[in-house]
């Protein structure tokens, strides 16, 4: 009797313990359950034209590749998929775009697994031109499309946590209007940036 | 693991997919250039005809007789304006006369250069305007604008230019090093723009005559008109003012902007300084004196014996081709064989300038107006500045001071030469 009184008590003490905890902490689950983020760094891969003058157009053409960094922050809205902001950094050679995107994020199977999961998702957004330097007064740099969707793995790390491996696709578009001449004779030149490239990206995902 | 292979797969496939990627950059470059103009020596004389009132949409040079106002529209003709109220003045007619760029008028005549002609119009009724009298290849080139024109005698066509917004569109390398001003060897545009200002003051011309600019082409002194080109003189006799002839012609060196009859004086601007012609044999004017400057656009305006010249620095892609030079010179003419340099104000960029009873008013192109008191030479004051306008000519008359700029017509009641009113503004049409 004596031990299953001091079981029962037990029992009460502990489930109205979790209660309280469960109470004091559903915020705290909540983000828990719910909060996502996904933070990648890599390369974005691409080539162009290397076009030094009109008379000679069919020069190689040149690879270039880029440093880029980015954080998606997001809340499970159903399921397994997430809605939420992504900012970053992408190195070009000669401009730095800080894009500022709204992004979803959805992980395929089910997240308590160990095994290796697929995921997709896309930011779609505004790259800013805050870190450029004019190189005078009479130049302007605008910021313009910056899209990239993509797809990767995420592999488990044991503990919450997953490591991602992605690949994606990025557009970042911008241009530079500068203008040179005089009052009587204007002479602008507007240069549209659209820079096409491939995303090999790696990262963390909780 | 069957799953996650073809999950690689994918992977792999897309990456190679995506490896495709190309930047494309695209430059866009406007500027603004030439293109040639032919006329024709019938299409040139079979123009003169009177039209309803057209929008202003070039005006050039201004001319004043007694309650009309006569606007240039740069090579194309002239707008006749009743300005009997300068509160609200009333566009009449148009005269389309090709390549026409200076008025002159004196009672019922309007005198006016046609490219190579020289021409005479019954103006008596401004709704019927009738050519009287047409003196042929008197000039062979001019420059209007920045832009010159010349007349070929082989096949008997005026070859001008005009300006033209051109737009280049090409792919370029998206690593440029500096997006500066790349020249990419397609043709640069015309150097040289200097605005061939036509400022305008109170000329001391007989009251049968009308008035014109300081830096107008055209003087009309007693009978005879004094049209200057880029090289010389020449003059025109009218005592009987509807059969003008053409006396002589003075050759005057190069670069000549402007002329301003002062007493028994003619005052030209040049691009290098001020020339002083005598006068007194109104037939065979004599070189008395030149006061050299930097090269500069300058109009002239002259009023008791102190005579005001504006230095406009050229236009220039280069800017260090050509000395900048933005001021007002105020010399002493007293004696007009050897003129004394009093003082030099700086200025923004002058165009052409007035002067009414030591009212002095300068245009300042898109710096606006400014008005000035010139009662002690040596020490000119500011009074106002009108900055949100474009102003390239003016004419101070009985304390009506008429403007014109790029944007249009503005007139002025400067009878308190502290506050000026604005009367009326006649606006540029803008083009859609």
């Amino acid at each position: 009797m004596k031990k299953i009184l001091t079981l029962f008590l037990s029992l009460v003490c502990t489930l109205t313990y979790a209660q309280e905890q469960k109470k004091q902490s559903s915020f705290k689950n909540f983000v828990k359950e719910n909060y996502v983020n996904f933070t990648e760094f890599g390369g974005l891969f691409g080539k162009s034209y290397h076009i030094t003058n009109i008379s000679n157009y069919n020069l190689p053409v040149k690879a270039s590749t880029n440093f880029t960094i980015q954080t998606y922050n997001g809340v499970k809205v159903y399921r397994n998929l997430s809605v939420g902001a992504t900012v970053g950094v992408d190195w070009f050679n000669n401009y730095q775009v800080i894009p500022l995107s709204l992004g979803i994020r959805n992980t395929f199977g089910n997240l308590r697994t160990k095994k290796v999961k697929t995921f997709a998702g896309i930011d779609a957004g505004y790259g800013f031109m805050w870190l450029n330097d004019k190189v005078s007064d009479n130049q302007e740099i605008n910021g313009g499309l910056a899209l990239s969707p993509t797809i990767g793995l995420l592999i488990p790390t044991g503990g919450n946590a997953n490591f991602i491996l992605s690949i994606g696709y990025k557009r970042n578009a911008f241009n530079t209007k500068t203008e040179t001449g005089t009052e009587n004779n204007p002479y602008t030149t507007i240069t549209d940036y659209n820079l096409n490239r491939m995303s090999v990206r790696l990262g963390v995902n909780f | 693991m069957k799953k996650f292979l073809s999950k690689t797969l994918l992977m792999v496939a897309l990456a190679t997919a995506f490896v495709s990627c190309k930047d494309n950059c695209v430059q866009t470059v406007t500027y603004r250039g030439t293109e040639s103009v032919r006329v024709t020596l019938s299409e040139l004389r079979t123009s003169i005809k009177t039209l309803p009132a057209q929008d202003l949409e070039n005006p050039g040079k201004i001319y004043v007789k007694d309650n009309y106002l006569f606007i240039n529209e740069v090579k194309k003709g002239i707008h006749v304006i009743d300005n009997s109220n300068p509160s609200s003045p009333r566009a009449i007619s148009f005269i389309p006369i090709l390549g026409n760029v200076d008025i002159a008028v004196k009672g019922n005549i309007l005198y006016a250069d046609s490219y190579t002609d020289f021409i005479a119009l019954d103006i008596s009724n401004p709704n019927a305007v009738k050519e009287v009298s047409r003196t042929n290849l008197v000039f062979t080139n001019g420059q209007v604008e920045g832009l010159w024109w010349n007349y070929n005698p082989n096949d008997q066509t005026i070859n001008d230019s005009r300006y033209r917004m051109y737009t280049t569109t090409q792919e370029v390398a998206c690593d440029q090093p500096n997006p500066q001003s790349v020249n990419w060897g397609w043709g640069f545009p015309t150097a040289f723009a200097s605005f061939d200002s036509r400022s305008a003051s109170a000329s001391p011309s007989p009251k049968t005559s009308g008035v014109g600019g300081s830096s107008a082409r055209f003087a009309i002194v007693n009978d005879r008109i004094y049209a200057v080109t880029q090289n010389d003189m020449k003059l025109f006799n009218i005592k009987s003012p509807t059969q003008p002839t053409f006396e002589s012609s003075v050759a005057l060196g190069f670069g000549i902007e402007t002329i301003f009859p002062y007493k028994e004086k003619l005052f030209l601007g040049t691009t290098t300084g001020v020339q002083i012609w005598d006068n007194k044999n109104p037939q065979k004017p004599t070189f008395l004196s030149r006061l050299e400057h930097v090269r500069a656009c300058d109009p002239v305006v002259v009023e008791n014996d102190i005579a005001y010249v504006t230095l406009r620095s050229v236009d220039n892609f280069t800017p260090c081709g050509v000395a900048i030079a933005n001021q007002l010179e105020v010399i002493d003419v007293v004696d007009p064989a050897s003129p004394k340099r009093l003082k030099i104000y700086p200025m923004e960029s002058p165009y052409g300038l007035g002067i009414d009873n030591k009212k002095l008013f300068i245009c300042e192109g898109t710096k606006g107006l400014k008005t000035f008191d010139a009662n002690n030479v040596l020490d000119i004051k500011q009074l106002q500045h009108f900055k949100d306008i474009n102003a390239f000519d003016v004419i101070p008359l009985n304390n009506t001071l008429m403007m014109i700029g790029k944007d249009g017509l503005y007139q002025y009641d400067y009878s308190n030469p502290n506050s000026l009113k604005l009367l009326s503004k006649i606006a540029v049409k803008v083009k859609s």
